[in-house]
């Protein structure tokens, strides 16, 4: 046992010279990157929560817009009942005001007959004008044509 | 020019002359004609080349029949 | 009672009588040599003028066309029954012209001015010349203001303004009448008078155009000028200068007019049918010398006056019949070189189902975009170009599944927009709903549409722009351009309204 002890210290000295240098060049790396890869872990963990969050709010934004949506179609359901009243009433009112033009030209029309058949009876009275004063002149003697022809050849001999 | 002369009734051949020389005054080289047509219910017409003056009675009444049917 | 009215009566009637005044009247008189086929030689009427009238008794009337040494061609205007060698003729000493006033409106007329409606004569407030100098270079201004035809192939791609002329051509039956009707029947609020002259059709075809305008009320505005087919031939070459006469009435007092010539190949006909009659030598298809002149002055005629001339404008659509599509023949000739542009009709694409069978690529309009609202401008400006390039690709349409994406989407393209042209003639667009419907379909918004529900798409779309989004439309109508505003509610307007009818859309 007497050269066990110089072993036994040689041994202790190796050994804690392999601790140290395990120490410093394993067992420190080791709990940084253990430490990192719980900073990481970390890290990620929160990304994940952010981004749930996110979905929530993008999720409520869109059962927002749905409502609106919902609310315009209704909106421009009730325009468009509005404007088929109006319609109604202007098609109503149209529909009146034809009646009155066409009585108005049912009116215009009998004016205008009654101006044809007043031009009617002028245009015979004047023929029987003629054929009565045509009769006359049937009726003349030599001695009224000669006179006639006297009278009307002076003037016309001047514009020859 | 053919100048042609219409009347009602015949003209008496003193009458013709009378006419004749009238209208040969102005137009010296004038060939008349006389025409008797009933139509012209009375008066004279006389046509000289493509000009025709109208003093007959047809002619009259033809302008008032003209003028009544024609006036508002 | 009775007996006071039968006095007054007799002695208005005498009043009438002695209220007449006669002289003895100095006329010019001629005899006819020779009568036929409404042609007649007449010796006398030494101081006639060309053109002038000339009294046949009985009411009826001769126009003095040749006037030759000892001798005068006439031609009877009318059916003279009563005319025969050594008749006498007078002279009226006027000039061919037609008695015009402001009731002439929704009247149908003959050449003469006589009417044919059964209605009473019109009581002439002017006398307008047949035969009138066009308006010389300095009177006229350029033209600018758009005639909206309400076709959207028109008005999108082949503009017409107010003082053009624009030739419509095309074989019989195919749809010329028709694009004029509907340009009368869009132009209610247009403040634009219309003169239709009918030359030469069946009385039947007339009546039925008649019966369309009275329907559409389109009577409040128009004026028809008819010689039908029955008519002398005399009166068929008169009947356009007479529908231009009554046109002149309304441009001398400033206001726009549309006349439409229907159709100037019956007019050429009846003028050689007359012109052979008369002796004078023929030339080409045995038309006279003077066939050319005879629509050039007629066209000629068609201007815009500036503001000092009263600003206003006479805008000529004539219409010409060709024979198996022959566009290089002696009329259609003369009118294509003398007119401003033609639409172009083709019974190829008739046949195939669009209508109006416009064929975009040869329709012509010279005067084009400056007769364009911006608005329009807008929209319309790429559509011609893509529709060409439709048309050279349309013969790939077969391989269609061997296509690459994007030519595969230019046909796609193409047939929306060729489907969103085709029109019922007599459904005009107003402008801007023409702006809209183009607007959706240049932009891609058919695209996802099924080919065959096109035509119902745009019922219910120009239906859902007029009561949901009429504020859109009177934006544009008053503007007269797209703004930027404006744009935006319009997709938001065609995206919604694609969204809420799923019906049109694709299966995909």
């Amino acid at each position: 046992m007497d050269i066990q002890l110089p072993q036994i210290l040689f041994q202790i000295v190796n050994f804690s010279v392999v601790v140290g240098a395990l120490t410093y060049l394993l067992y420190k790396p080791v709990q940084k990157v253990l430490e990192e890869r719980a900073t990481r872990i970390e890290e990620s963990q929160r990304a994940a929560e952010k981004i749930l969050s996110e979905k929530n709010a993008i999720d409520e934004l869109k059962k927002q817009s749905e409502k609106e949506a919902r609310k315009q179609a209704a909106q421009i359901l009730e325009d468009a009942k509005k404007d088929a009243e109006k319609l109604a009433h202007d098609l109503t009112t149209k529909a009146q005001e034809h009646a009155k033009a066409q009585l108005l030209k049912v009116q215009t029309e009998w004016q205008e007959q009654k101006k044809e058949l007043v031009r009617d009876l002028r245009q015979q009275f004047a023929d029987a004008v003629v054929k009565t004063t045509a009769k006359i002149g049937m009726s003349m003697d030599k001695k009224a044509h000669m006179t006639l022809i006297d009278e009307e050849l002076e003037s016309l001999l001047k514009r020859i | 020019m053919v100048v042609t002369v219409t009347t009602a009734i015949e003209l008496s051949e003193k009458y013709q002359t009378q006419i004749k020389t009238a209208i040969l005054k102005k137009h010296p080289k004038a060939t008349l004609d006389f025409v008797v047509d009933q139509a012209i219910i009375g008066g004279i017409i006389v046509r000289f080349g493509s000009k025709e003056l109208d003093a007959s009675l047809r002619g009259k009444l033809n302008q008032i029949s003209n003028q009544i049917s024609t006036a508002l | 009672m009775a007996k006071a009215k039968a006095q007054s009566f007799s002695e208005t009637l005498a009043d009438l009588v002695v209220g007449t005044s006669v002289e003895n009247t100095i006329s010019s008189v001629g005899t006819i040599q020779s009568f036929g086929d409404g042609i007649a030689r007449v010796a006398g009427l030494d101081d006639v003028q060309a053109g002038e009238l000339i009294d046949l008794g009985e009411n009826q009337l001769g126009l003095a066309l040749n006037l030759d040494k000892g001798s005068v061609g006439m031609v009877a205007l009318g059916r003279t029954t009563k005319l025969g060698a050594g008749s006498v003729v007078k002279r009226t000493g006027r000039i061919l012209s037609i008695g015009v006033s402001d009731e002439v409106i929704g009247r149908t007329l003959d050449a003469l001015g006589r009417p044919l409606d059964g209605k009473p004569a019109i009581t002439p407030k002017k006398m307008m010349l047949l035969e009138r100098i066009a308006p010389g270079v300095m009177t006229r201004k350029s033209v600018t203001v758009p005639l909206q035809t309400g076709i959207k192939a028109i008005d999108a791609m082949i503009p017409i303004g107010r003082g053009q002329r624009e030739l419509i051509i095309g074989d019989r039956a195919i749809g010329k009448t028709a694009i004029a009707l509907g340009t009368i029947l869009n132009q209610a609020d247009q403040d634009v008078i219309c003169v239709y002259v009918s030359i030469g059709q069946k009385a039947s075809s007339l009546a039925q155009t008649k019966q369309i305008l009275e329907e559409r009320g389109a009577m409040g505005y128009t004026v028809i000028v008819a010689a039908t087919s029955a008519e002398t031939a005399a009166q068929q070459f008169l009947a356009p200068y007479a529908g231009l006469a009554v046109a002149e009435y309304f441009l001398d007092q400033g206001k726009d007019v549309l006349i439409i010539y229907d159709d100037l190949t019956k007019h050429a006909q009846a003028y050689r049918e007359i012109s052979l009659l008369l002796r004078r030598p023929s030339g080409r298809e045995a038309y006279p010398g003077d066939v050319f002149y005879l629509h050039s002055r007629l066209l000629e005629r068609a201007c815009r006056l500036n503001e000092k001339h009263g600003g206003g404008s006479i805008t000529a659509l004539p219409i010409i019949e060709t024979q198996a599509n022959d566009v290089s023949a002696y009329i259609p000739t003369n009118v294509i070189s003398i007119t401003d542009g033609q639409i172009y009709l083709e019974t190829d694409l008739f046949n195939a189902g669009i209508k109006p069978a416009i064929n975009v690529g040869l329709s012509v309009s010279r005067v084009g975009s400056s007769a364009q609202i911006k608005a329009m401008k807008q929209v319309a400006g790429t559509m011609k170009l893509d529709l060409a390039q439709y048309r050279d690709l349309q013969a790939f349409a077969q391989f269609s599944s061997d296509l690459d994406d994007k030519t595969k989407s230019q046909l796609d393209r193409g047939e929306r927009v060729s489907s969103v042209l085709k029109q019922g003639w007599d459904t005009p667009l107003k402008v801007e709903e023409q702006i809209v419907v183009i607007f959706a379909a240049v932009k891609g918004y058919l695209d996802t549409i099924r080919l065959d529900a096109i035509q119902d798409w745009e019922a219910a779309f120009v239906d859902f722009m007029r009561t949901t989004q009429s504020n859109i439309l009177r934006s544009i109508a008053s503007e007269k351009k797209i703004t930027d505003e404006v744009t935006e509610q319009l997709v938001e307007a065609v995206a919604g309204f694609n969204t809420m009818h799923p019906e049109f859309q694709l299966e995909s």
